[in-house]
């Protein structure tokens, strides 16, 4: 197979960074040039890719245009060429290459409006799993809820975002001229999650997201209400750990109870 | 032959695509049978699984990948094919079909369907990995002609040659798409009616058919237009050549309404119903 993996490994340093060796493999017609020929693939092989990093980040592509778009996706595509069976899961490193690369780290609300998106895609797509009601926790000996582990719905993420880049995504996505971006004077929290199969979203204060952050962790609801402390007293906290519980449930945000002994509790 | 064969026949098809799905279930439109984008349908949960779940309650689904990649040298993804197994064994399609490609090695992926050379060597190792497939899976597996823009100096045989020898030596089935033959056609000059002529009938299982992009001097297969004259005259050679074969149409991109496919369906179904009666005179 030595014949054929020179030939693959040409064909595809072609399609990835332009190399030419690949031209003496292939027939030069009369009618079609076999630079022609190849153009034709390597074309393709940007596009398709560039279309399917538009498809997780669309509103990113309206904020900053069609041709500024397309320079973006040449450049994240030569730096992270696609190694996923799935081209769904093109463009997970958007992030990271616009905070680190110029022109983009310039203007860090770029590599935030990747995040949101990204983090949707990510949504949108998770695990379906149950949802629990009130009653499956009214169901719970007062003795046990120290011990209680919220399992939340595979959907839910949390961000963290210093711009006002939810505002802009809302605005663009209703057709509307977007604010001028601005920076929060603290990071906003934000909590996404999918509810009857269509994303959710909302802000949360620092109170209720250091609770979600302690469940997506699986701590405990004693160990939430302990994360609290920094806020409340023992007895508010609890009290406030309880009113959050009740709002994730009419939510759907909780999957699942456990018990910490095995036993879980699940609509 | 006869011109029913005992083949599967699942009648005429549409690709399963996302804008479709509250039509599909809200008017169950006069379409057999779904094709889907297996890729689009590895994924944990959400709209796609939900829409597929309900969709396969009305009508049987075959599962289209683009990722196998069996014509690589990098070895067979077996982390992909557990997740082609799984959904499998999920949605219960009629069969699973995949293209005579490569898509990428070193472990990236071009997410394009790439040419082979045709060579003895290349059918062997293409054939072994079929096989691989095959036996991992539990089934036959239906195996599609791609369009291609280049051929390679190293090849020693024709593209149906090649084609009809892996599957006779793997012995899985042929995904035969007619639009794909009538694009290559063109771009290598060759008569695709040698191309028919040369399919082993028996196992050319399903049809494809498509629009492309005429671009004077070579044709681009963009999926994204209507089928042309020359492509239903092919289409209308194949089905004299097989008799029926389940027959669905790919529209990948510029996707209108569904009426208008089902219009494009009822086309194939004219040629088939007048190819049926003329072979049954």
């Amino acid at each position: 197979m030595n014949e054929l993996l020179t030939i693959q490994n040409s064909f595809q340093d072609f399609l990835i960074q332009d190399d030419k060796e690949i031209y003496q493999s292939i027939v030069d017609t009369g009618k079609v040039s076999a630079e022609t020929r190849l153009e034709i693939y390597r074309n393709a092989y940007r596009y398709r890719l560039i279309d399917a990093l538009a498809a997780n980040y669309p509103i990113l592509k309206i904020y900053i245009g069609d041709d500024q778009f397309e320079d973006l996706g040449i450049a994240y595509l030569d730096k992270y060429p696609s190694n996923f069976r799935s081209i769904r899961w093109f463009g997970d490193q958007l992030v990271n290459f616009l905070n680190d690369n110029l022109p983009y780290k310039s203007f860090p609300y770029l590599s935030e409006l990747a995040k949101l998106e990204w983090a949707m895609t990510l949504t949108f797509d998770a695990a379906d799993s149950e949802i629990i009601d009130i009653e499956t926790v009214k169901s719970i000996p007062p003795e046990d809820w120290a011990k209680m582990r919220l399992q939340p719905h595979p959907s839910t993420y949390l961000l963290s975002l210093s711009w006002n880049v939810v505002q802009i995504w809302q605005e663009l996505s209703e057709d509307q001229d977007p604010h001028e971006p601005i920076q929060n004077d603290h990071p906003v929290n934000w909590l996404l999650w999918r509810k009857d199969l269509i994303n959710q979203f909302c802000s949360l204060d620092n109170e209720e997201a250091c609770a979600i952050e302690a469940m997506l962790k699986g701590l405990t609801f004693n160990e939430i209400c302990e994360q609290l402390l920094q806020w409340f007293d023992p007895q508010d906290a609890a009290i406030h750990a309880a009113s959050f519980l009740k709002g994730w449930i009419m939510s759907g945000l909780i999957s699942g109870i456990s018990l910490g002994t095995g036993s879980s509790l699940e609509s | 032959m006869s011109y029913l064969s005992n083949k599967l026949q699942l009648g005429f098809g549409l690709g399963l695509r996302t804008d479709h799905y509250e039509t599909i279930l809200n008017e169950k439109p006069s379409i057999d049978w779904f094709e889907i984008l297996t890729e689009n349908y590895l994924v944990s949960g959400g709209k796609p699984i939900h829409y597929l779940e309900r969709i396969r309650e009305l009508y049987p689904i075959v599962m289209h990948g683009v990722s196998m990649s069996i014509g690589s040298t990098d070895p067979l993804d077996w982390n992909y094919l557990k997740e082609i197994k799984a959904l499998d064994q999920r949605i219960e399609p009629k069969w699973i079909s995949d293209h005579l490609c490569w898509t990428g090695m070193n472990g990236k992926n071009t997410h394009d369907l790439l040419p082979l050379p045709y060579t003895e060597d290349v059918i062997q190792h293409v054939v072994n990995r079929i096989q691989q497939v095959q036996d991992f899976l539990g089934k036959r597996i239906l195996i599609e002609n791609v369009s291609s823009y280049v051929t390679y100096n190293q090849s020693i045989m024709s593209e149906w040659d090649f084609l009809k020898e892996i599957s006779e030596q793997s012995d899985c089935l042929i995904l035969l798409d007619i639009n794909n033959i009538y694009v290559s056609s063109v771009n290598h000059e060759f008569n695709p009616l040698d191309y028919l002529d040369a399919m082993p009938a028996d196992r050319v299982q399903q049809i494809h058919l498509a629009g492309h992009s005429d671009m004077g001097d070579y044709i681009i297969d963009t999926h994204d237009n209507k089928i042309i004259d020359q492509v239903w005259k092919l289409y209308s050679a194949a089905l004299h050549r097989f008799g029926m074969v389940s027959t669905m149409i790919e529209r990948d991109d510029n996707i209108p309404p569904l009426n208008e496919l089902i219009v494009e369906l009822n086309q194939a179904r004219q040629i088939a119903k007048q190819i049926l009666a003329e072979t049954t005179v």
